[in-house]
């Protein structure tokens, strides 16, 4: 029996720029085959491709055919390849903040793709729509069917797109990055959900993702795609622990693992310092307008020298914890109290302007949004000059430039304007411009969320140099707790606002004392299929 | 883009050398030669009455008008009105007022909108309530209907006293002013609002720059294309406005000319035997041309000045 | 009778508002807000009306000041029977009062009508005139729209969007001189003035509705382009969806911008009522208005006046209501 989707030599094309050359792959009946790369390596659009779904005309397809159920869809028009979508693969996107149409009910989206496929009536339809949500396990899905788009969460909206996409009886699913906007917790049960439909359908699924922890928990197979190219295939297994090619062992390393041995070389002696509080919050609540609010009670502390991980899905306040450490929120109950040399704490609520001033640039901060974190109509060397300016400085050239280069960045790159660099470059930047005025405290939100897996690692690394080069204490806001394991000497677990847990690194990942940290680091994918498999299963009871 | 610009500056050029042109008089009543169609059997005629001007600059303009043209002045190609007057003569003199009163206004109520809304936006909180609140009272008024009111008012009180110094086109200017300010400031306001919690403007609080530095070196420049945007959104809107109240016999009065006027005078010329259609087409194409070169040309500076898109 | 404009302002007005709000708005945060905006109806009237009253004292010249002057004894006496020679604040408090009952008391310009008389007569003629001009917005409008953006960038687009860039640059009364000029004066196929045949309507509810059309053509263009490069596009064409319903959906996006409109172009409709009724000689309020503020007949104008400031409020309110209808996220905020 030939395999229900057979890719040959598919090359794609923007004008005359080649972006995918000749990747060929097939799926079989009942089978998970993972198309694994970083951002830009083709895999989306090879994906999309399937389905006749790619942006034509400015990206076409120059070669090749894609056979899917017996049929060429890269030979005939876009329109022909329409009547398989749907009835023969269906497709999950990554966003499930906009992939359903805001304005229609999602029980309703559901049963509009119903009947255009069995042609039924509406009431038929609509009870076909109800058996769909519940088997993408939703509950009570008569209610949720009544309800918008922006009534549900991530993890409903997902399984929406999912009973979409399998409305129409599809033997194969696309998922395009379908779980990588979502917490882990929400991830886990999603593949397993997938995992289950796999067998009970006998569905063939076609996964894209770029983490490996995914994949390992989904996969049978990997394709394993860089620039275009398919480097390495193999069984799931085999690829994750022997690599046979150099781009897919550099990516495998590159991936923080919780099962490695924490960087603990500078740790120790870092302990010993760990005597004074730099910053402390006393029952500190943060509230937004008169709403619900959005930290409650937080009591921590943050010792010199040490590396402090904030880790907690979203939603749960961690971003407005770091914002009103720095004192850009103001409390509405309890307070912040920052050391300030000799003359003791001090709220900084309570000092005069230009003494706060001073006392923030003892403090660099990285954002999340690299993007956003610059003027954009600034070169990029004004932006990272400012806090020198600021505070009265002279502006040394040299100095700027010495920084750029330690952490990793031509200097020459500095003239240039924000969006004429990439993520990973400005974030860069991000941290020159908040280690330039030689801050002990460095505090940084998400600051390698948005960053491919390589790119990531080079980061953290850096920072790990850093932070032993200067002495850093680092505050550091993850929702990922690989990379938790990875910097933290101390975790502090957020959930809805509150501190759940505040535990030396090592005792925490040993054993979580509360249930809330043991179901987080339960949840957390493992590149391992063995390991990965167990904690879907154990999700989707 | 470049093309428009060049055009829209031609229009404001020739609006602003009037007297120097070899035009006829705009108010020169020739009954004889009432409701003539365009044509374009004679380009030049000499010896009609030029044109009297008053103000500063009115000598040497006539002086220099008549050393470079003598008496000359251009036939009326566009046709005449119902009182022999020249349709060409008129649009340019109209131009002059509509565009005097559209580019003052409107940078009177750019400067006011500009200051309210950034004003509220900086203020945040209970402050920039009040203003908006205010701002949001006075949007949701029919504010052409108090304009034709207070317009009624004013006329009604100059007639009581006419040595008064607050004439017809003060009125107007001050009046359409005060109405169109409000789309500026919301503007610049949500414009401010999203700049002040932006990670940028949070990055440099961090980096310990005064609320001073951050005004001048963040909010301002990035608020300015706005205000520009603005401001290009305005003129178009002032000039209709005052087109309109003049059609309505409440703008520019007789002896004045304005496009909106003339429209008018055109308008009330039309009769089942008489269809002089040049008298609505030509101003008509100028009040339009002049609206579509300013709504256009609006418009893509608007999209070219957006942040990222010059760099 | 004399009292319909009251009872219609005061009473059924409010009771038809409050109706809607309860059936519209399921959110009682959303409901809370929308009734409070109709609570600041009978408050934006009374200022505008104070705002006015001051204006019109604040004007020397009287209404009897015409180039002859009158007598002295028959100015007092016209003074009286209007209530002139009574101290500002107590003609306030009329003032006030008549305006609660509906009584603007008498015009000045037409002595022998009340000005309730006045509006109630004329009210017809534009409510037809403004109803036909928003059906053409929405008729005209809609379709043209949804025409450009589904041919986009082909011949059908650029000549929809030649024909908005046009219409929106032409004033209201531009285009009614451009359209009367071949239609009613050299073919003779639509009448100049009245309303006293049913095709004498035509020109000027097209002229008033036209631009706004334009106006609704681009949002709607602009609209469902905006919508079309969503993700949720995407979901639907990989779900087999046809083009043709994930247009629709795009359509029903683009709605929620012409909903928002509607209030503006309301609006706009009572605006360029003021033109078109005095060009095509309908005897409207706003012909009557517009007569009204240049014989000074401040009580007319005052009434017109009131009366477009509680049905532009009422527009704009609607309009909000509508939105929930059309966006359930509008609800949330």
């Amino acid at each position: 029996m030939s395999p229900l989707l057979e890719m040959n030599g598919l090359c794609l094309a923007s004008g005359a720029l080649p972006l995918v050359h000749g990747v060929s792959l097939s799926v079989a009946q009942g089978e998970c085959l993972a198309l694994v790369g970083e951002s830009g390596s083709g895999k989306s659009l090879t994906a999309l491709s399937i389905l006749r779904l790619l942006p034509e005309p400015e990206v076409r397809i120059t070669a090749g055919t894609i056979h899917l159920a017996g049929v060429d869809v890269a030979a005939g028009t876009a329109d022909a390849a329409c009547n398989l979508r749907g009835r023969v693969a269906g497709m999950v996107f990554q966003d499930p903040q906009s992939a359903l149409h805001p304005c229609v009910p999602v029980g309703q989206a559901v049963a509009a793709i119903v009947r255009h496929h069995l042609q039924c009536s509406n009431a038929a339809a609509r009870q076909r729509a109800l058996e769909l949500l519940k088997e993408v396990s939703i509950d009570d899905p008569a209610r949720r069917a009544q309800q918008w788009p922006h009534q549900l969460s991530g993890g409903l909206r997902q399984r929406v797109a999912l009973a979409m996409a399998l409305a129409g009886n599809s033997q194969l699913l696309i998922a395009d990055e379908p779980t990588t906007a979502l917490d882990v917790t929400v991830q886990a049960q999603l593949l397993g959900l997938i995992a289950h439909l796999q067998r009970e359908r006998g569905l063939a699924v076609l996964l894209i993702s770029h983490d490996f922890g995914v994949v390992a928990a989904a996969a049978d197979r990997v394709a394993v795609m860089q620039a275009g190219r398919i480097v390495e295939t193999g069984s799931v297994a085999t690829v994750l622990a022997a690599p046979q090619h150099v781009y897919t062992q550099t990516l495998l390393a590159a991936v923080p693992r919780l099962d490695a041995a924490p960087r603990s070389t500078e740790r120790a002696q870092l302990a010993s310092a760990r005597s004074t509080v730099l910053v402390r919050t006393e029952n500190l609540s943060v509230a937004f307008n008169g709403a619900a609010p959005v930290l409650q009670g937080v009591d921590l502390e943050i010792r010199t020298g040490e590396a402090l991980l904030i880790v907690g899905e979203s939603g749960s306040g961690k971003s407005t914890l770091l914002r009103a450490l720095l004192a850009l929120e103001r409390p509405a109950t309890g307070r912040v109290l920052w050391q300030r040399g000799e003359a003791g704490t001090q709220d900084p609520w309570a000092l005069p302007p230009a003494a706060l001033r001073r006392e923030r640039a003892q403090m660099g901060m990285v954002f999340q949004d690299s993007l956003a974190a610059f003027d954009p109509r600034l070169p990029l060397r004004a932006s990272v000059e400012l806090p020198l300016r600021a505070s009265g400085q002279v502006v040394d050239r040299a100095r700027v430039d010495a920084l750029a280069r330690e952490v990793g960045l031509e200097p020459a790159l500095l003239e240039r304007f924000p969006r004429q660099l990439s993520g990973g470059q400005r974030q860069r930047v991000a941290i020159a411009r908040a280690l330039i005025t030689e801050p002990s405290l460095l505090l940084l939100d998400e600051a390698v969320a948005a960053l491919d897996v390589s790119l990531r690692a080079q980061v953290l690394t850096l920072l790990l140099e850093l932070r032993a080069r200067r002495s850093l204490t680092l505050v550091f806001v993850t929702h990922d707790l690989a990379v938790a394991r990875m910097l933290a000497d101390r975790i502090l677990v957020m959930q809805r606002g509150r501190v759940v847990e505040a535990a030396p690194a090592d005792v925490f990942f040993s054993g979580p004392q509360q249930p809330y940290s043991a179901e987080l680091l339960r949840a957390v994918l493992p590149p391992d299929p063995v390991r990965a498999r167990a904690v879907i299963a154990a999700a989707a009871l | 883009m470049k093309a428009r610009l060049w055009l829209l500056a031609c229009i404001g050029l020739a609006a602003l050398l009037v007297p120097l042109l070899p035009l006829a008089d705009p108010a020169a009543v020739d009954l004889e030669r009432a409701l003539q169609p365009p044509s374009a059997a004679a380009w030049l005629e000499h010896g009609r009455t030029l044109p009297q001007w008053h103000g500063p600059l009115a000598g040497p303009c006539a002086a220099l008008r008549r050393a470079c043209f003598g008496d000359a002045q251009i036939a009326p190609l566009l046709g005449t009105d119902a009182l022999g007057r020249c349709v060409l003569a008129r649009i340019a003199n109209g131009a002059r007022i509509s565009l005097l009163i559209a580019l003052v206004a409107s940078l009177a109520s750019l400067s006011v909108g500009t200051l309210w809304g950034a004003s509220a936006g900086l203020a945040g909180g209970r402050g920039d309530q009040l203003l908006m609140r205010g701002a949001d009272i006075l949007g949701a008024l029919p504010l052409t209907f108090l304009v034709i009111f207070v317009v009624a008012l004013l006329r009604s009180w100059r007639a009581e006293n006419p040595e008064s110094s607050l004439d017809q086109t003060a009125v107007l200017l001050l009046v359409t002013a005060v109405v169109s300010w409000i789309p500026a400031a919301r503007m610049v306001r949500a414009e401010v609002l999203s700049l002040r919690s932006a990670v940028f403007v949070d990055a440099a609080r961090l980096a310990g720059a005064t609320p001073a530095r951050i005004l001048r070196q963040h909010i301002l420049p990035n608020t300015a294309p706005v205000a520009i945007a603005a401001w290009t959104l305005t003129v178009p809107r002032i000039l209709v406005l005052e087109s309109f109240l003049s059609f309505l016999g409440l703008g520019v009065e007789a002896p004045g000319v304005s496009w909106g006027l003339q429209l008018r005078q055109g308008c009330d010329a039309l009769t089942a035997v008489h269809a002089s259609w040049w008298l609505i087409v030509f101003p008509g194409l100028a009040l339009a041309l002049t609206l579509l070169l300013l709504g256009s040309v609006g418009e893509a500076l608007r999209v070219r000045l957006q942040p990222g898109g010059a760099a | 009778m004399q009292h319909l404009p009251a009872v219609l302002l005061f009473v059924v007005l409010p009771c038809v508002l409050l109706w809607l709000a309860r059936n519209a708005a399921r959110r009682t945060q959303r409901r809370a807000a929308l009734l409070r905006r109709a609570a600041w109806l009978p408050l934006t009237v009374l200022c505008v009306h104070g705002l006015s009253f001051l204006l019109i004292h604040a004007v020397p010249g009287g209404p009897f000041d015409d180039e002859r002057p009158l007598p002295a004894e028959t100015r007092a006496g016209l003074e009286a029977r209007f209530g002139l020679d009574r101290p500002m604040l107590v003609q306030w408090a009329a003032g006030v009062s008549g305006m609660a009952r509906g009584d603007f008391g008498p015009s000045l310009a037409h002595r022998d009508y009340s000005v309730s008389e006045v509006v109630i007569t004329a009210l017809p003629p534009s409510l037809l005139l403004g109803a036909l001009a928003l059906a053409w917005t929405l008729l005209l409008g809609i379709p043209a729209g949804v025409w450009a953006a589904c041919r986009r960038g082909k011949a059908a687009d650029h000549a929809v969007n030649a024909a908005i860039a046009l219409l929106l640059a032409l004033p209201t009364f531009v285009l009614a001189g451009l359209l009367m000029i071949p239609l009613v004066f050299q073919w003779r196929l639509l009448p100049a003035a009245g309303l006293h045949e049913p095709a004498a309507v035509l020109l000027p509810s097209l002229c008033l509705g036209l631009p706004l059309a334009a106006q609704v053509a681009r949002l709607v263009r602009s609209g469902m382009l905006e919508a079309l490069r969503g993700e949720w596009v995407r979901t639907l064409r990989a779900a087999g969806l046809p083009e043709r319903r994930v247009a629709a959906g795009a359509l029903r996006l683009a709605m929620v911008s012409v909903v928002a409109f509607l209030g503006q172009a309301a609006a706009a409709v009572l605006t360029g009522s003021l033109v078109i009724e005095q060009l095509f000689a309908i005897p409207g309020l706003g012909a009557h208005f517009v007569e009204s503020a240049l014989n000074r007949d401040f009580t007319l104008a005052l009434g017109v006046v009131i009366l477009y400031t509680a049905l532009a409020y009422v527009l704009n309110w609607t309009a909000d209501l509508l939105l929930p209808v059309v966006d359930p996220r509008a609800e949330v905020s």
